[in-house]
């Protein structure tokens, strides 16, 4: 999970400060490549140029799950600790070998575990770092992209947008939507109001049971 | 036993014993035999008797001496068994008419038993030895029963007969409209008893006739109840609870003179069940709301409507429909939005005559109390807040008007009243919120009637809902009393100031929260007067800015502050204008008057001393002098100086409203009026205005409610720690005082947890943990 990645990473980067170690340089000299010196990061356009070099889109989901398995804060950005250390952690040492290992990190979202870390990775990743929320409009966007198939996805970015007047969605019913979506039939049956789910979705269930398909 | 001769050797006595024993006469046992059947015989046809009653005694003594005991027996038995079917064939023979019948069973088995009665001592020897030591034989008394059984039991004719004249004559007596030979029935009944035929011979077949005796006639009586209605019905079914309770009474007479112990239980059981529990949905159902409507002095009836149904187990059907009719009736008062202003009486004359009705009536049941309260908390929340409001009003006219019109202990009861619905209250806080507004105006304008009534109500309130609740209402009689301190203090300290000055002829004038009293004879001057307010303990005033008062006023304003502040330092002072009210003098043509007045209306006439005489003020001159911007305030204001009852401002042109664009304003120094003292009322805010302020306190409470919840919540969490949902959402129900449903109290929880007071567990998702 992220736990595990941000410890070794975290030792990663002891050790990058302590030796020389040529692997090292090999990984700097591919941050240096992408990195905007006036902001002393990768920024969106360093991004976009990495993601040409490796094949992707940065809108793609290939993008945002390399941004999890190098534990990013921020969308648009990476550090060069969450560079350089990420990707030593993760055992790349070039661009290709991010190629090479991305089907993997997809295999992954299998497991049950590490799709609900890498969930709840997004909202920390997507929402605007200043915020403690997460702008409506990009739920709508994000929620479609990381829990497809799951039918209450649509009607619920539509009650989002069109019924339920939110602004934000904040953790608890990212999250809660998440337990939610697995757990509730597509008909809302046997969801029960009096439960903990919070009000935003005892709402989204009146709105269906109203007659919204 | 211990006597004196105990130490002596016992003396014994011998008898010289009968070589023989003596010998009776030749054919002695037959011809005895045959004496004393003759005897029998004799008695059995009421005829006198050769011998004496000890001679027979004797004789038979003698057979059985001489062991003819069993002859003797066998011939008694066949003597008895033939006279007794004699006498039934007799009766057949010649069958009495029906009205004849039971007479002449009971003689026949009267004095059957006088034979046997007479026979029994005269064979007492036989009974003693001979029947006693064989087994199985019958005593002569037995054996007699045994033989007029078994007669009675050959003669189906006779024995129906006998019982339907029987059944018949127990119709008689309880329809009473028919002659019963009381004796005869109790010996017929014993009769049944004695042969031991009572069970299925008599009990069963007189159950089943009081059945449907009962049945018919209680059918009979109600039928068409539900036909009538009010008064009518209420008569009928009091009626029938009465002749239900004589009836109940009668049968316990009846089952003690005639019947056997045993059958009282089952006759009572009969009847009661075809006359209270066969009916007890119609009795009540149709029967208690047109009882629970009459007055007092019908409370007899339901006192035996409980009375009965106590009886036969049926107090929760009563229970029920009582508890629903106070339900129900409570809430058409309280839902009767039309008459708003009678809700509170009404709720408690409705109250008052229930506890009436459960004390006297219903025995104070604690059951039917709970049921009671339970009824008039549904009734009393039926609407949200507005009963609450009108209990608090209501309690402001009572406290307000005092023991003017009633006696203190009237008054006392009153209030006692007023808080029992108060108890019932789901949002106690509504009530105090509105009880705290009308206080403050009581106390602030010096409305109240009685200081005692008051504290009275407050130590109440105090012992139903804890110190807490009452918190700030005793600060507000506390700042009241400190203000009169300090307004004795400051008057002397300024009394220096103004014997020193000239006095000028000016209108006496008092400003600050506080009603001006009497004509001041003693300075005819300027006189001043504040209340200090703690601003937590009083409801919230909107803070009026930009209002310009006159520089007399300001200037003791500001002495007033300096004599303050001098006390109490690190205080802050803020004047309330809004709330005071003035008492000015005025010169008119006809003479001199003393106007009662609110700071406005004082402000505006105070205008007109600044300038020449009938001088006209338009509105906005008015409006810019006195530097009231709020204009729905000014119009009131002015209204109810030019256009109310006391009209000492003429308004151009002349009209009932105050037109701002075009009026203009003169003093009208025609005006007179009978008295001297004049209190010019504001004009009574619209309802609009009225409902407005209603709101805001209503939503003021609902601000607090939300307050309550949140640290409801984060005290909890902070104890436990962790909790389930649904355990938190019990504690928090129980917490709380006031209404709250489980989907506002979730909305709070989510804001708890936005607000990173609480999150949810991250594996188990109704889970909360408290976040430190």
């Amino acid at each position: 999970g992220i736990d595990a990645t941000s410890r070794k990473s975290g030792r990663a980067q002891r050790k990058t400060t302590a030796g020389t170690d040529p692997k090292q340089d090999a990984l700097q000299t591919l941050y240096k490549k992408y990195e905007d010196p006036n902001d002393a990061q990768i920024g969106p356009e360093g991004i976009e140029a990495f993601c040409a070099d490796i094949g992707i889109s940065p809108e793609s989901d290939d993008f945002l799950i390399l941004a999890w398995k190098l534990n990013a804060a921020t969308m648009g950005f990476f550090s060069e600790a969450e560079f350089t250390a990420g990707l030593r952690a993760q055992g790349c040492q070039g661009a290709t070998d991010v190629q090479a290992k991305l089907p993997t990190w997809k295999a992954e979202l299998d497991v049950d575990a590490h799709h609900k870390a890498y969930y709840l990775w997004l909202f920390r990743f997507t929402k605007d770092p200043t915020q403690k929320s997460l702008a409506m409009p990009t739920a709508a966007a994000v929620l479609p992209q990381v829990l497809k198939d799951n039918s209450h996805v649509e009607p619920f970015v539509r009650f989002l947008q069109t019924q339920s007047g939110v602004h934000v969605v904040n953790k608890d019913q990212w999250m809660s939507f998440y337990e939610f979506s697995l757990s509730t039939p597509v008909d809302c049956s046997g969801y029960d109001e009096m439960g903990a789910w919070p009000t935003l979705l005892d709402e989204y269930v009146a709105w269906r049971r109203g007659g919204e398909a | 036993m211990e006597s004196p001769t105990t130490a002596n050797p016992p003396a014994v006595l011998t008898f010289a014993g009968f070589k023989r024993p003596p010998q009776l006469p030749e054919r002695y046992q037959a011809a005895t035999l045959h004496r004393l059947m003759a005897a029998v015989r004799s008695i059995q046809k009421r005829l006198p008797l050769d011998d004496s009653l000890e001679e027979l005694y004797r004789a038979c003594e003698n057979l059985c001496l001489h062991d003819y005991a069993e002859p003797l027996y066998t011939n008694l038995r066949e003597e008895l068994a033939a006279h007794i079917a004699f006498c039934f064939i007799e009766l057949d023979r010649a069958p009495p008419a029906d009205g004849d019948l039971l007479t002449a069973v009971e003689e026949l088995w009267a004095e059957y038993n006088r034979q046997v009665r007479l026979l029994s001592s005269i064979f007492l020897y036989l009974d003693r030895t001979y029947v006693h030591q064989t087994p199985q034989l019958p005593s002569l008394r037995d054996l007699a029963l045994e033989l007029f059984r078994a007669q009675w039991l050959q003669h189906d004719a006779l024995r129906n007969r006998t019982l339907a004249q029987l059944m018949a004559a127990f119709t008689t007596y309880r329809r009473g409209d028919g002659e019963v030979n009381r004796a005869s029935l109790r010996a017929l009944v014993g009769m049944y008893i004695d042969l031991l035929v009572y069970p299925t011979g008599f009990e069963y077949t007189f159950l089943e006739r009081t059945q449907a005796f009962y049945q018919e006639e209680s059918t009979a009586q109600l039928a068409d109840l539900g036909a009538t209605e009010g008064e009518t019905r209420a008569n009928r079914v009091a009626a029938y609870l009465a002749h239900a309770e004589r009836r109940l009474d009668g049968e316990k007479e009846l089952a003690a003179e005639f019947l056997h112990l045993d059958t009282k239980a089952p006759l009572l059981a009969v009847v009661s069940q075809c006359l209270l529990t066969d009916h007890v949905d119609t009795l009540v159902n149709q029967g208690l709301d047109a009882l629970l409507v009459r007055g007092a002095v019908h409370h007899g009836d339901l006192a035996r409507l409980y009375r009965l149904l106590s009886r036969v187990d049926r107090l929760d059907t009563l229970r029920t429909a009582y508890g629903r009719y106070v339900a129900t009736t409570g809430r058409s008062i309280v839902l009767d939005t039309a008459h708003d202003d009678s809700m509170v009486e009404r709720l408690i004359t409705l109250k008052r005559a229930q506890d009436q009705i459960l004390a006297y009536c219903f025995d104070g049941n604690e059951h039917f109390a709970e049921t009671l309260r339970a009824s008039f908390e549904q009734a009393i929340n039926a609407r949200p807040t507005r009963p609450a409001q009108l209990i608090a009003r209501f309690l402001d006219a009572t406290l307000r008007s005092g023991n003017l019109e009633r006696t203190d202990v009237q008054l006392e009861d009153t209030l006692n009243q007023a808080l029992a619905l108060f108890r019932y209250l789901h949002g106690k806080d509504v009530f105090e919120a509105f009880y705290k507004r009308d206080l403050a105006r009581r106390l602030l304008l010096k409305k109240s009637a009685s200081t005692d009534a008051e504290k009275s109500m407050l130590v109440k309130l105090k012992a139903e809902c804890g110190a807490e609740f009452t918190h700030k209402l005793e600060g507000m009689f506390r700042d009241i009393g400190v203000s009169e301190e300090l307004e004795r203090e400051f008057e002397t300290a300024q009394e220096a100031r103004l014997s020193s000055k000239a006095r000028g002829k000016r209108p006496a004038t008092r400003v600050g929260p506080g009603m001006a009293v009497g004509g001041d004879a003693v300075a005819p001057g300027f006189h001043f007067r504040a209340s200090v307010l703690t601003q937590a303990f009083w409801p919230t005033y909107a803070p009026v800015s930009g209002v310009i008062l006159p520089a007399e006023i300001t200037a003791y304003q500001d002495r007033f502050r300096a004599f303050y502040l001098d006390a109490h330092k690190q205080r802050l002072l803020m004047w309330q204008d809004s709330l005071a009210t003035v008492v000015l003098r005025a010169q008119f043509d006809a003479g001199r008057k003393e106007l009662e007045l609110s700071c406005y209306q004082a402000l505006v006439l105070l205008l007109f001393n600044d300038v020449t005489p009938d001088t006209t003020l338009s509105y906005a001159d008015i409006q810019r002098r006195t530097g009231v911007a709020d204009d729905d305030e000014l119009i009131r204001t002015l209204q109810s100086l030019a256009c109310g009852k006391y009209r000492v401002l003429t308004k151009t042109p002349l009209g009932r409203e105050v037109i701002p664009a075009t009026d203009a304003f003169t003093v009208n120094r025609e005006f007179s009026a009978p008295l001297f003292r004049l209190r010019i009322s504001t004009i009574q805010q619209g309802v609009k205005e009225s409902d407005k302020e209603t709101a805001a306190t209503t939503e003021k409470v609902f601000q607090d409610r939300l307050h309550q919840v949140d640290a409801a919540i984060v005290r909890l969490m902070k104890a436990q720690q962790t909790l389930p949902h649904t355990q938190l959402l019990n504690l928090i129900f129980q917490t709380l005082k006031f209404p709250i449903t489980a989907a506002e109290l979730k909305k709070r929880i989510d804001a708890m947890i936005d607000r990173d007071y609480m999150e949810r567990d991250p594996e188990d998702p109704t889970l909360y943990r408290y976040l430190a």
